[in-house]
């Protein structure tokens, strides 16, 4: 080929299509490679190491797959594996929004804030963050310009700049309890009511906290059953809403009227109304940063009553929604092809599907959904090169 | 498509580089920034677009980093070889383990030309490029890949693959031969062109 040719060439497969990075992937993947050191150990927060695993001490593998069902009206289909671990995470904030992160702490994400944990190995990589941690053993929160470590408190964190390591500067206020803001090997306690800024300059007082607490934040720490609840709560809510608005009442809701415990696909009605359609990107992204954290939660209280469970929990649910008010599931059932039989981690499951919002199907009606979940405690292996 | 930042073009500095070896977190985040959208090209021509490609363009990215302290900024290989290797060696294992079948990227997704016309006409020659390189072996399309868009040399090609040169250099041909055929009855313009040669390996 003469060099022409191969000018030509590489010009016209130009047209081949690309896919382009999802936003905030530089931000995850620098939040991953944080929370482990070079040869694969992840350190934890207490300076102890863990050989064998990269993401946590106790090593879970999900294998999830998603299959839309005659009601999409796109009819896509495809599958994807991922690997995650007990209590990790990774969430943009797209809005103010609330999260539990790790086994002991509370999150009050402001739009914008980017937070990356793993178990109690926490990374704030951008963005303002309330936190509020229960009593317990030192917990940290690491962000470009220090580190925020505290035994059991509320504060907030705000990341203000991260363009270079250089430029970044963190402001730590603290509500309940003692914080110890740490640059560059200079420490500041802190107390209740106090503030201080670490950047390039070091770390230093900055007099007291003038920001309120968010009203989102609970009184006391959660535990892992009393979200799902508050959730509950608004997707009823919102639920009554998006059926006034296709003009009728809402239907009897059956997850509130019991029922078998696995069901056939043919089993499951499709609620009332007609079939929408909702990207299949947009399904599967929801449900990677909202609910997978609550399906390893009700796997990991599952393997504590059964140790080395595994196997496949087959979720058929139903969006529906209205594009002034959003979408909710209106339904969520665990199919028969599901081999985990754990009663209360299908109940787990279906509770935890029921809490999720998604976006509204496009000119609204309903869509359905099954999603295969594999579970099992092992660690794929991901060797370097 | 949302209008996006110019990507950055060359290679990483070497203080960033090793700053991102010290886990620094703005450079990690330039490291990835800087080759995001190349890694991301390769592996969604190579194993098809969808939400996998994120989990093997992270897998990629973590591979690299953990392997950054051994890599020799003043070596023969640039960091984009070295790390487009990687994410080749990522894929095929990916299309090894059956875990991702190739599709050809949805074409709403790849929307950003604003002349309805040329717009219309690189879609349709979009199309036809990704049918037709799901059919190949998913060596002959990573080596196609390498060699068309990311400016390989025939020995890293084979490297990348793990095979010796001459059989990178045959791979490659019937790959380049194969696209030629299947492009040729949909009488795209200057199709030969996009195949390039036809010169039977030595």
């Amino acid at each position: 080929m003469n060099r022409d040719d191969q000018t030509r060439t590489r010009g016209d497969l130009n047209a081949w299509p690309a896919q382009e990075p999802t936003p905030g992937f530089a931000e995850r993947v620098a939040g991953a490679a944080l929370r482990e050191d070079p040869n694969g150990t992840s350190a934890t927060t207490d300076g102890r190491a863990r050989r064998g695993t990269r993401s946590g001490s106790r090593p879970t593998r999900i294998a999830a797959g998603v299959l839309f069902a005659a009601a999409m009206s796109t009819g896509v289909a495809f599958s994807v594996h991922l690997r995650r671990a007990h209590g990790r995470g990774d969430v943009v904030a797209d809005g103010r929004r609330e999260l539990r992160v790790g086994t002991r702490a509370v999150a009050v994400l402001e739009r914008g804030a980017h937070v990356t944990w793993s178990e109690d190995s926490i990374v704030q990589t951008s963005g303002d963050v309330f936190w509020r941690v229960d009593p317990g053993a030192r917990f940290a929160v690491r962000t470009p310009a220090g580190e925020v470590a505290v035994r059991g408190t509320c504060f907030r964190v705000r990341v203000l700049t991260a363009s270079t390591a250089a430029a970044a500067a963190v402001v730590v206020g603290v509500y309940e309890g003692r914080v110890a803001l740490t640059h560059g090997g200079a420490t500041v306690d802190l107390s209740a009511g106090e503030a201080a800024r670490a950047d390039s300059n070091g770390v230093r007082r900055t007099g007291e906290v003038t920001d309120e607490i968010p009203s989102a934040v609970p009184a006391a720490p959660v535990a892992r059953e009393a979200a799902p609840a508050a959730d509950r709560r608004t997707r009823d809510r919102m639920r009554e809403l998006i059926w006034r608005a296709f003009g009728q009442a809402p239907p009897a809701s059956r997850d509130a009227a019991g029922g078998p415990a696995y069901m056939l696909p043919s089993a499951v009605p499709d609620p009332p109304g007609i079939a929408g359609h909702l990207d299949a990107r947009d399904i599967q992204d929801r449900v990677r940063a909202d609910f997978f954290p609550m399906a390893l939660g009700c796997y990991e209280d599952a393997e504590k009553r059964t140790p080395g469970l595994r196997g496949r929990i087959v979720l058929h649910f139903a969006v529906v929604g209205d594009s002034k008010i959003g979408g909710i599931v209106e339904s969520a059932d665990v199919l028969d092809a599901s081999t985990i039989r754990d009663p209360m981690m299908i109940d787990c499951m279906r509770e935890s599907m029921l809490s999720m919002t998604f976006p509204p199907p496009k000119q609204g009606g309903f869509v359905t959904v099954e999603y295969p979940i594999e579970f099992s405690p092992d660690e794929p292996d991901g060797g370097t090169d | 498509m949302t209008a996006r930042p110019a990507p950055p073009t060359g290679e990483l500095d070497g203080h960033t580089l090793a700053r991102a070896c010290a886990r620094d977190p703005a450079a990690l985040r330039a490291f990835v920034v800087r080759y995001e959208r190349a890694v991301f090209a390769l592996l969604s021509r190579i194993v098809g677009a969808g939400p996998h490609v994120e989990d093997l363009a992270q897998e990629t990215f973590l591979r690299a980093l953990r392997a950054l302290p051994s890599f020799e900024p003043e070596g023969a290989a640039r960091v984009s070889t070295w790390l487009l290797t990687i994410a080749t060696r990522v894929a095929l294992d990916a299309r090894r383990r059956h875990a991702v079948a190739v599709v050809p990227l949805d074409e709403t997704l790849v929307s950003d030309h604003t002349n309805p016309e040329a717009e219309s006409l690189r879609r349709e020659l979009g199309r036809a490029i990704a049918c037709a390189a799901a059919e190949l072996s998913d060596d002959q399309r990573a080596a196609l890949v390498l060699a068309e868009l990311h400016g390989f040399s025939m020995a890293e090609i084979a490297r990348a693959l793990s095979i010796p040169e001459n059989t990178a250099k045959t791979r490659l041909y019937r790959a380049r031969r194969h696209m030629r055929e299947r492009l040729a009855p949909l009488h795209i313009a200057e199709a030969r062109a996009i195949t390039g040669d036809d010169d039977e390996p030595r």
